[in-house]
């Protein structure tokens, strides 16, 4: 028994360790353990107003997944696309998504107040969260997120035409990154996708 | 005495074993050769995508944060996740140079969720815009 022990014990914890090795540092572990983890870690804290004109900072949305996309409620081109994309997906989950938080986190404070936000994002879903914020606050957050935007130029309607990053993160439940998605991915793969990520 | 050492061997191969699974946990160096697209027309097919007839209309696309990609020789579809070393932004559009040209470049392959991302480290050759294809059809979106 005692050389049984002996065998056992050491391979238990080389085994353990070789575990622990081959997991470490990697978000989507459960997932993607056998995968290289993409190398961006977008994510971090933010506190910033919602379309309800409630303060929201990212531990409200804790225990849900986060899908955000950086946009702004008069862009003519890219966010109509990305998150009418996330909306379908969303609804392709069905009951699947219910614990999914879909948010869109403005770029354009000066135009998206939250009087503005409010019909914008029903427009699109009638669960996603629009985002604003200060000028500082919505930095900070597009900072944390790895997303560069700039004005420019004018629309002859007088609106803002801003370059920015357009991709979609699915954040998990304790605010980790999981993934990203392109905004042109089709919704029934972007679903189809997320619903890897859930439980 | 001899009970040690074969348990501190298997313990070793073991772990060994362990490490090397970590270890495939890294991307895979590649060097891929095909024209730089935009992805959104290319793969929602709304107008002709490629070429010197795409090529007004990828700038813009780019410029609008709307990732851009490589459609290479080997079929696939690549999408840029960085260019160079940028690291303050995810899909810089930083990429309206090498608009619609032929390229060879060099990077690192991350395959997630079947979208094959690439982080281009080094443009090994750029040979310009060499699918002429505006005659036949038009500049798009906005016709000739």
């Amino acid at each position: 028994m005692r050389r049984v022990f002996t065998w056992l014990v050491p391979i238990l914890a080389a085994a353990a360790l070789s575990l622990m090795a081959a997991t470490a540092g990697a978000h989507d572990k459960k997932l993607h353990a056998a995968a290289a983890p993409l190398p961006i870690d977008p994510g971090g804290p933010f506190a910033l107003i919602d379309h309800r004109g409630k303060a929201v900072t990212d531990r409200d949305f804790r225990g849900r997944h986060m899908l955000i996309f950086f946009g702004y409620a008069t862009c003519p081109g890219i966010c109509p696309t990305g998150l009418r994309g996330m909306a379908a997906a969303l609804d392709a989950l069905g009951p699947d998504g219910d614990g999914i938080a879909p948010i869109l986190v403005t770029i354009d404070p000066e135009r998206d107040t939250v009087e503005n936000l409010a019909p914008a994002v029903a427009k699109v879903h009638p669960r996603l969260i629009g985002l604003t914020g200060s000028f500082d606050q919505l930095n900070a957050a597009a900072k944390a997120y790895k997303v560069s935007a700039k004005l420019v130029g004018w629309t002859l309607q007088k609106q803002p035409i801003v370059e920015h990053g357009s991709y979609i993160y699915l954040m998990g439940p304790e605010g980790d990154f999981l993934t990203i998605f392109p905004p042109i991915m089709d919704p029934d793969e972007m679903a189809a996708a997320i619903r890897k990520y859930l439980g | 005495m001899r009970t040690i050492a074969v348990t501190a061997v298997a313990a070793a191969m073991l772990f060994s074993l362990g490490q090397g699974a970590a270890q495939a946990a890294t991307p895979e160096r590649v060097q891929v050769t095909g024209e730089v697209i935009d992805s959104w027309c290319y793969l929602t097919e709304i107008m002709y995508p490629e070429g010197s007839a795409h090529h007004l209309c990828a700038i813009w696309c780019a410029a609008g944060g709307i990732p851009v990609g490589i459609k290479g020789d080997d079929g696939k579809v690549y999408t840029v996740l960085k260019l160079g070393a940028d690291t303050t932004s995810v899909a810089s559009p930083g990429v309206l140079e090498i608009q619609s040209r032929q390229v060879k470049v060099d990077g690192d392959l991350y395959v997630r969720d079947g979208i094959n991302y690439l982080t281009i480290g080094k443009i090994v050759s750029d040979q310009g815009i060499v699918n002429l294809t505006h005659d036949e059809y038009g500049i798009q979106p906005f016709g000739e």
